[in-house]
């Protein structure tokens, strides 16, 4: 178990690692120096300077990453070009919108992916089970975002039940009202998604109960419904948690497209109105943030994965 | 016959046995045949389309009507020309974005599965960093530093799809490089690179098929979702993200306009998703439960 988790974690963080030189690389490659590229045209000259200290411009390339990466990791990711205000805070002022959309879109997904993933696994050629095949494939071939524009046209335009463009509501504060703002684009989202959860699970599922363990089960006397529940179930759900666990990292950074069409005020929305902005200094900090968060995320869900499969500490 | 044991059945006479089981599949044939006939389309777009994708000749934002079979768009071009030529810039991303992905993964995943050792290592840090970045985020970034235009939207699209053809390929040349015949290979005097392309690589074709056409459904959503953000298929020229993005700026005058190019869109996806099916059903001939494939891009 320990061996598995060291390497775990050294992988996590040669990943991190190679991944914020190549966020801090980004704005190399951009035309211009890098402090002015951050900047934008008509930055002052002491606070050239000042970004030229945190880049630690001048030094080797070695001491310019090291002199960055230390001012990232206490919070320092630089000011934003259009707003002047600091980068983290920019950040952590459009994370709990972004998570409280992840986390409804979740929910979601897996209220309907699971439920439907077992009936398609069970009853493969039953009425139900083609039905719920013919939602699985609908699901897979409908952009997210075209989903959103017509529940929009639809619910909004036409039917007007919910609004059609949705504000941030946190739940904490009015649990109502963050439903009916967030239950448009995570629908739009969970279609999808369930849909390619489902399919998981009703595969593995489908392979699961043709194993001989299955039989022995039932010839054994186990009842078919904790035959399904304790021995399917519980192993057909390995696959499912990985692809869980990709889909959510996913959702932090992934849903530009639908948070442009809701106008959701989301971390995917921030970025790309900064770089419809060119600030850079914005973009590059929101890269940083979601590719740690997507990989700290994948080393919990593999963790997660350890504790349910012994099997995977062994090898 | 003498061949050497364990040999793989000769490739051509096993890739006439796939052709034979996709064949079989109507749904798989149905797909294909749909491709086709909206490759067609967009290649003689201009003798098929009843109007000039770009001439303003009718009133705009009309609905539905005998003149303008899809009605106008706000600037009073026919939509059903333009979701005709429309057909060009999704099915180019796709193809461009497929060949990217495979032509950079491939390569990567051989290297990294048959030399192994810091090879595979690094190879594998890479497209865990890859992976970690969501495909659209990861496009976005890469169209910033490229700057916009079509070969750079392939690139930005296609260099999502480079993890997946990169896992593949080595999974399975992990698994075929220490049999029989790759050694046999090796003992007759076949260099590494000679062994690897000619050896290795014909044998391991099958879930790289597969995974071109997953590819390309993806990139044809995710060229979409581009486009309607404005950063994907330059302007004038007709596009189904495109026309989304105007259709979402007139929801209240034309309703009926945003329908039309997402219709497109599923379609495309649909046809390509029943021809994926029907090449793993082909490739790995089992039932029902053919395992399931599917890249989380299409969540644009």
């Amino acid at each position: 178990m320990y061996g598995y988790l060291v390497r775990r974690l050294l992988q996590f963080a040669a990943v991190l690692l190679l991944g914020s030189i190549a966020v801090w690389g980004f704005t190399f490659a951009l035309p211009g120096d890098p402090a002015t590229v951050l900047l934008g045209p008509d930055a002052s000259e002491a606070e050239l300077e000042a970004t030229r200290e945190r880049l630690g411009l001048g030094g080797s390339i070695v001491e310019q990453y090291v002199s960055w990466i230390g001012h990232a990791v206490a919070g320092d990711l630089g000011d934003s070009y259009y707003s002047g205000q600091p980068v983290v805070g920019e950040l952590l002022d459009r994370i709990p919108a972004t998570v409280q959309l992840a986390g409804f879109a979740m929910a979601l997904t897996l209220l309907i992916g699971v439920p439907v993933g077992i009936v398609v696994a069970l009853r493969p050629y039953a009425v139900v089970g083609r039905v719920l095949q013919g939602y699985l494939t609908a699901g897979l071939a409908v952009p997210a975002f075209w989903l959103g524009l017509l529940l929009i046209i639809v619910l909004a335009v036409q039917l007007r039940w919910l609004p059609a463009s949705s504000d941030f509501v946190p739940l904490w504060q009015d649990p109502g009202g963050a439903l009916t703002a967030t239950i448009l684009p995570a629908t739009a989202i969970a279609v999808h998604t369930s849909s390619v959860t489902a399919r998981f699970l009703a595969t593995s599922l489908g392979e699961v109960m043709g194993k001989d363990y299955i039989r022995t089960a039932r010839a054994k006397g186990v009842p078919e419904r904790d035959v399904i529940r304790r021995h399917a179930l519980r192993n057909a759900s390995l696959p499912t948690v990985t692809i869980v666990g990709l889909q959510l990292g996913g959702f932090l950074g992934g849903t530009v497209v639908i948070e442009a069409v809701f106008n959701y005020p989301g971390l995917g929305r921030l970025l790309y109105t900064a770089i419809g902005e060119r600030d850079y200094a914005l973009v590059q900090g929101g890269v940083l943030f979601v590719v740690a968060a997507f990989l700290l995320l994948n080393l919990l869900v593999d963790v997660f994965y350890a504790v349910l499969d012994p099997r995977i500490r062994l090898t | 016959m003498s061949t050497a044991p364990n040999a793989p059945t000769p490739a051509p006479r096993r890739r006439l046995a796939s052709l034979r089981r996709f064949a079989r599949s109507r749904s798989a044939v149905a797909g294909a045949a749909g491709l086709l006939v909206l490759a067609a389309l967009a290649l003689f777009a201009p003798l098929v389309a009843p109007f000039d994708p770009a001439a303003q000749d009718g009133e705009p934002l009309l609905g539905p009507s005998g003149a303008h079979l899809l009605g106008t768009d706000q600037l009073g071009r026919d939509i059903l020309s333009r979701l005709i030529y429309g057909a060009r810039a999704s099915l180019v991303a796709a193809a461009g974005a497929a060949a990217v992905g495979a032509g950079i993964g491939v390569p990567l995943g051989l290297l990294a599965g048959y030399l192994g050792r810091w090879v595979d290592a690094v190879a594998m840090r890479l497209v865990d960093l890859l992976l970690a970045v969501p495909g659209i985020l990861l496009a976005l970034v890469i169209i910033v530093v490229l700057g916009p235009g079509r070969l750079n939207l392939i690139l930005a699209i296609g260099i999502g799809a480079v993890p997946e053809f990169a896992r593949l390929t080595r999974v399975a040349t992990l698994s075929i490089r220490d049999r029989d015949f790759v050694l046999a290979a090796r003992g007759m005097g076949a260099s590494t690179p000679d062994t690897m392309v000619r050896t290795v690589l014909p044998n391991v074709l099958g879930p790289i098929v597969i995974q071109l056409v997953v590819t390309a459904s993806m990139a044809v959503v995710v060229e979409a979702g581009l486009t309607f953000l404005g950063l994907g298929t330059p302007p004038p020229a007709p596009s189904w993200g495109g026309m989304l993005q105007d259709a979402r700026s007139y929801l209240y005058q034309s309703p009926s306009y945003g329908l039309f190019p997402g219709l497109c869109l599923v379609a495309t996806v649909f046809c390509l998703d029943r021809i994926g099916r029907g090449l793993q059903l082909a490739v790995s001939g089992s039932g029902p439960h053919v395992a399931a494939r599917v890249t989380t891009g299409g969540a644009v």
